[in-house]
């Protein structure tokens, strides 16, 4: 994995300390260049946005490993799930529809490797599982549009 | 230049609404100006749109503790606030 990331490029120490703009810009260049001091190569010079995009993929893949193995190898309802414990929040049909569209984001954003569309969604039901929870918005969201329970919201309302 | 909405809010949670006012003057005031304006821009982390049975439905967070929730009739430029208040 470690050679996926960064190239195969090493460079000893010493000469990165005598070629410091060299090795920077060869550390740009490739993605990663690996430093070697004496016998012992466990040290990278990389681009700080390469190394934070790597630890985001890794995140965002562990939690998706935990919540699908809650779901399909522990066949465990997502109701019960514990990395998502807010789904009990959603009826049974909202909890497929999540899984459904998690599955389907989570391979799309894993391929481009941009995470924004993974954080939006769980945002976003994360939200309506809270909805659910105020008895005083559904009865709202029951009865919308109404204009007789309704008055204008206006800037003096603002004090 | 997009229109400017009409914002209407429901009358039972106007209470609420006073007090977001009370609270957060200045949070209140840009809630009113992003509703207005852009209400259906989507700003990460303040702005969430509600799914499943609650589809069409947006969440604005005013603050950390408080929140509006509303729908967009575009067809006549209103945005019907249904809650204003707290997070529950």
């Amino acid at each position: 994995m470690a050679k996926m990331m960064f190239s195969d490029e090493v460079v000893l120490a010493t000469d990165l300390k005598k070629r410091q703009r060299y090795w920077f810009d060869r550390a740009r260049q490739t993605g990663g260049v690996t430093i070697v001091q004496g016998k012992v190569a466990d040290l990278v010079l990389a681009p700080r946005q390469r190394v934070a995009a790597a630890s985001e993929t890794a995140l965002h893949t562990r939690t998706a490993a935990q919540f699908l193995r809650e779901v399909i190898t522990l066949e465990r309802p997502p109701a019960e799930s514990a990395v998502f414990p807010w789904l009990r929040e959603l009826d049974d049909e909202e909890q497929q529809e999540f899984l459904h569209e998690f599955v389907d984001v989570f391979a799309r954003c894993s391929t481009k490797g941009e995470w924004a569309q993974l954080e939006e969604l769980l945002e976003d039901w994360q939200a309506t599982a809270e909805a659910h929870r105020n008895p005083e918005l559904l009865e709202a969201w029951r009865t919308r549009g109404r204009p007789e329970d309704y008055s204008p919201m206006e800037v003096s309302d603002v004090a | 230049m997009s229109p400017e909405y009409e914002v209407h809010l429901r009358k039972k949670v106007r209470k609420g609404w006073s007090d977001i006012c009370a609270r957060d003057p200045q949070g209140a005031a840009e809630t009113l100006r992003f509703l207005r304006t852009t209400p259906e821009r989507r700003v990460p982390g303040k702005v969430k749109k509600l799914k499943g049975k609650l589809k069409g439905l947006l969440q604005y967070d005013v603050n950390y503790s408080d929140r509006v929730q509303y729908w967009v009739d575009k067809e006549n430029n209103i945005v019907w606030v249904e809650y204003a208040g707290p997070h529950p």
